[in-house]
Parts: structure tokens; C-alpha cells; sequence
């Protein structure tokens, strides 16, 4: 994993801890959603929630927070964000299948010279990863994909989820263990 | 089953190491548990797994555009706000229960919001859309349960406003730099490094123009372009880059944007990249070493840089560019005018010099076998 650092500026790397604010500040609160909005969505998409449910749930998520402002201090923000979309989601109806689709890297439509051909191998892999990833423990496939399509540390998924760190890394370890089992027999 | 083996194989040497796997990913690893790892039979089944992972993405999301989905919402709750104070931001919401624990907040019951002022920003069609639809339908909101007159006659006056508001910025004509409070021109064969208010850099190439709203600024990292440039974006809020041919959006990267004509033309340098139409129906995000054309409405993605963009250091490269694209580029950069009978179809690959015109000019007629001719501000072509 590429490290966070100023030259790389990734669009990846978490964004610079906010200044002690109050949320019911509308510049911050606006921040927060700014820099909170995209994972919050995607974690409702890992919990098996469709993209537009994602969003829809994402947004009532930050509803709720406006209408709690005062009582939710900035730090707690983060948490608070997760655990009130994650109960949400549970409040829809059943969701008795995850529904998990990721955008590839499409095929050129106009092959470049570096890679003239599209990998017929790795969109297969693809197809069965994505396939897998489905099949994932909840708790396993929530953390897996904070890390690797998020780009979060594991201390960073942990503050989220209200979890250890080591939990978090149990979690990743079983994950890929877990993963590439239901590869096999795919 | 043959995998069980495999299981115990995974906790290397005795030691119960339930979480190897979660830190080789993080870089953790010491080297010997490194070459242990390595050592494995299913190694390479995790790393192709996860090179093949590297390819796949989440569906695309923009936070600006989800933000003004959200506010308008946000302003349902007290609507006197919206009229009152758009640009007020210091209000005191008024909240009256104790403390609350985080994780359970969504059982409390229902409370009226604060008032939000929708956030003041270049009007766009899109928030007035949603601000009507709002007025038409107080009752969308669950948060807020007040339905009342005074309610409805306040959204009402809300979306008047605001579609008021656009009709102003409609008959103030097309120039987007109508709204801007600081704007850079560069002329023919002029570039100029641009610091903007969050330290974020950009490159501004011959004949473009540049322009941001300074007193804005933190709200959201907006600037309006029509040319070329190559900016540095520092980490942090969404950093949007408005043509009219297409918008670009980062959170932090290097990147260049060139929009001329009906062409928009966008490499990522570092980090990644989103770019949205003009209609706002189709995005494609960027990774480094990508770049996207829109040309004529069509989005056209692209593993690859045809070429990295260098123009800021002298030189202007191009990559099986039309002829046509590359001499314009040759007369903005020398302040010249090109004659040229017939260069359909043929295009480019190579690069001239900015310091010298006879010198650029030949760097391009010669490899194309053109007959080129410089007297004064003409270059005459055959």
C-alpha cells in the first residue's frame, strides 16, 4: 500500500483531522460531509445495499446528524455516521441477498499501445472476486473493503466501526483466507 | 480436502498468527515472516487475487453534487432561514434534550432541525430543481413534521427566489466568469504560476484564463478554466475544476486539464481523477497514468498517457495528436499565425521547443516530410 504522505497526496488518503469545531457550524458541518459522504455510502454498499439505497440511507445518515449537531461532538462524528447508517440499513426491509457490484477497469475502447489487449483473465478473476466478496462474512467483507477500495488504515476502520485494531486485523487476515477458499471452489 | 493442509501451512511455524495476512497487506511484517509468507503455497493466490482486486472500484460518487442533493433538504426545516440569511452561517440551532450516545441516536425521537441556508454557491439549474421539487412537496423530508401554510408559502417563496436568482445568472449571459472575483489571462507564449488560497498550485499555459471567487474560497475549492493548465491541488475538500466542456473533480492530486473548442481533455498525474459532462450524465474517474478526452460530447477513456503533459517546462509533447491540434499549439505559444493547406487526418508524435520558433517549427515539419516556411508572424505550410 502506497503510504499517505504530502507528495503523494493521494485522493486516497484520509483528509487532515479537522479542527475542534461544532457541527451545528454550517462550514463544518458541510466539511464533515465532504469528507465522510463517500465512505459512509460505500460501507452501506458493502452491508449489501444497493448503490441508490446507499445513498439515500447515506444522506438521512447526515439528516440525522444536522438534527443531533449538538449533541454529537466532532470527534464522535465518524462513529456516529457509521453506527446510525449501519442501524438504517437494518431498519429497511430484509435484504435477503448482497447485491456487490464493482466498476472495472472498462475495456478500452480504444486499445492504447501499452496494453493492446484487455486481460480476459483478470476480468474472469474479477467476475468470481466479485462473486466472493458476496459470500464474505458481513463483519469479514465490511473491513476487507474499507481497506482495499477505501484505502483506510486498519486504525481508521477501527475508529468507525467502534472496534480494536487487532479485531480489525483478525478480521482482514480471515477475510483473505476466507476469500480465496471461496475462490477455490468457485 | 487437500486445503486443510493448506490452513495450517497459512500460521507459520507454530505461532497462531491470526492476523499475518491483515499486516503483510499493511507492510508490517518483519522480514522474516515476510520470507515465510513468500515461502507459501497459496502466495501467489493472494497476490493475484488482490492485483485483480486493484482493477475494481466502488460505483462512482460526487460529493458536491451529492451536498447539493442534501442542503436544500437541510433548509426544508425552517425555511425563513432560506430567505432571511442565505449567507448567514452562524446560527444556534436549538436543542433542548441532554447528551445522547452515538450509537444509539436513531431511536430518539423526532426533533425539529436546525435551519441549514442552502449553501451559497454558483446558482445551477440542478438546486433549483430540487429546491422546487421541495416546494411542491414539503412532506418528502421525514425529519421535519410541521405541514402548515406558512411552511409551503415560505418554500415557495424560497424557490422564487432562487429561480429568480439563476434567471439573472441566465441573462448575465454564458460567461462563466461572471462569477469569479479573481481572474489570470495569459497571452500567446505566456505561462503563469497561479497560487491558490489553499496553496494548491496552477500552471496556467499560453492564451488560457483562470478565475476563482477568493471571497468563497472556503466553501469549496471551485475555479473556472478556459485553456490549459496543470494544477497541483492540495489535500483536502473537493477541489473542482468547471469548464464549459466538462468538470473535473479531485480531492488532491496533479493533474492537467486542457479545454478548448469543444474539447476537453483531461490527464491525472497523481492520485485520481473525476471527470463529469457538461450534462452531467456520465462520469469516468481517473487513475494515475490515465487520461479522458470529451470531444464533441462523447467521453473517450484511456489507459496510458499518450503523453505527459510537460508544457510548463518548455516543451510541448504530443502523442499521435491531429496535425491541426499541434500547430495551434504552435501558434499559441509564438503569437504566430498558421497557414497550413490540408493537414486532415494526419497527426502528430514528438514535440517542439518553446524557445525558439524556427526551431519548433522544424521539429514539426520535418518528421511529418511538410515544407515549412516562417516569415514574420506567419508560418506557411505546404
Amino acid at each position: 500500500m502506497k503510504p499517505c504522505s504530502n507528495e503523494t497526496m493521494s485522493y486516497l488518503c484520509p483528509m487532515e483531522p479537522l479542527p475542534q469545531k461544532n457541527v451545528c457550524h454550517e462550514p463544518t458541518y458541510r466539511e464533515l460531509f465532504y469528507a465522510h459522504s463517500r465512505h459512509v455510502r460505500n460501507f452501506l454498499c458493502y452491508k449489501g445495499a444497493a448503490a441508490s439505497e446507499a445513498e439515500d440511507l447515506m444522506q438521512e445518515a447526515f439528516l440525522r446528524l444536522w438534527r443531533d449537531c449538538a449533541k454529537v461532538p466532532v470527534e464522535k462524528v465518524k462513529s456516529y455516521l457509521f453506527a446510525v447508517s449501519g442501524n438504517l440499513f437494518l431498519d429497511e426491509k430484509k435484504h435477503e441477498q448482497v447485491v456487490l457490484k464493482f466498476q472495472r477497469q472498462a475495456p478500452m475502447e480504444e486499445a492504447s499501445e501499452e496494453n493492446p489487449h484487455f486481460d480476459l483473465e483478470t476480468k474472469e478473476l474479477q467476475d468470481r472476486l466479485e462473486t466472493a466478496i458476496a459470500k464474505l462474512p458481513e463483519n469479514q467483507r465490511i473491513v476487507f473493503l474499507m481497506n482495499r477500495m477505501d484505502k483506510m488504515k486498519y486504525a481508521e476502520i477501527a475508529e468507525r466501526l467502534d472496534l480494536s485494531v487487532k479485531a480489525v486485523e483478525k478480521r482482514m487476515h480471515l477475510a483473505l483466507v476466507e476469500l480465496r477458499q471461496i475462490l477455490k471452489g468457485i | 480436502m487437500e486445503n486443510n493442509d493448506h490452513d495450517n501451512i497459512l500460521k507459520p511455524e507454530g505461532s497462531d498468527d491470526d492476523t499475518l495476512l491483515a499486516r503483510w497487506l499493511a507492510g508490517d511484517l518483519s522480514q522474516e515472516d515476510l520470507e515465510a509468507l513468500r515461502n507459501l503455497e497459496e502466495y501467489p493466490d493472494y497476490v493475484e487475487m488482490l492485483h485483480a482486486l486493484e482493477g475494481m472500484e466502488m460505483e462512482e460518487f460526487s460529493p458536491t453534487l451529492a451536498w447539493q442533493k442534501l442542503s436544500p433538504q437541510l433548509a426544508v426545516g425552517s425555511p425563513q432561514s432560506a430567505v432571511d440569511s442565505p449567507q448567514s452561517a452562524d446560527f444556534v440551532p436549538t436543542h433542548r434534550d441532554g447528551s445522547l450516545d452515538a450509537t444509539q441516536s436513531d431511536e430518539q425521537k423526532e426533533e425539529a432541525p436546525a435551519p441549514l441556508p442552502v449553501a451559497p454557491k454558483q446558482p445551477e439549474a440542478k438546486i433549483v430543481e430540487i429546491g422546487a421539487k421541495q416546494a411542491a412537496n414539503p412532506t418528502l423530508q421525514t425529519v421535519h413534521r410541521q405541514p402548515s401554510i406558512v411552511n409551503r408559502k415560505y418554500l415557495t417563496m424560497a424557490a422564487a427566489i432562487l429561480l429568480g436568482v439563476v434567471g439573472i445568472w441566465w441573462f448575465a449571459g454564458r460567461d462563466q466568469f461572471s462569477f469569479t472575483d479573481t481572474d489570470y489571462v495569459t497571452k500567446a507564449g505566456e505561462k503563469k504560476e497561479v497560487k491558490l488560497p489553499d496553496g494548491s498550485v496552477a500552471t496556467l499555459n499560453a492564451m488560457s484564463k483562470l478565475g476563482f471567487t477568493a471571497s468563497d474560497w472556503t466553501d469549496g475549492r471551485t475555479v473556472v478554466l478556459e485553456g490549459e493548465a496543470y494544477f497541483k491541488a492540495k489535500k483536502g475538500k473537493t477541489f473542482s475544476v468547471r469548464t464549459e466542456q466538462g468538470t473535473v473533480e479531485v480531492v488532491g492530486t496533479v493533474f492537467n486539464v486542457y479545454a478548448r473548442g469543444n474539447e476537453l481533455e483531461v490527464k491525472c498525474a497523481e492520485g485520481k481523477v473525476q471527470v463529469i459532462n457538461p450534462e452531467q450524465t456520465e462520469r469516468v474517474l481517473l487513475k494515475k497514468g490515465e487520461q479522458v478526452s470529451i470531444l464533441g460530447g462523447k467521453m473517450q477513456k484511456r489507459q496510458g498517457l499518450a503523453s505527459y503533459p510537460n508544457w510548463f517546462k518548455g516543451e510541448s509533447t504530443f502523442r499521435s495528436t491531429p496535425l491541426g491540434r499541434v500547430f495551434e499549439e504552435l501558434e499559441r505559444q509564438y503569437g504566430v499565425l498558421v497557414l497550413a493547406d490540408s493537414l486532415e487526418g494526419r497527426t502528430f508524435s514528438g514535440k517542439f521547443v518553446h524557445g525558439s520558433l524556427e526551431k519548433a517549427v522544424q521539429m514539426v515539419c520535418k518528421p511529418m516530410d511538410l515544407n515549412c516556411e516562417v516569415r514574420g508572424d506567419t508560418v506557411w505550410v505546404k
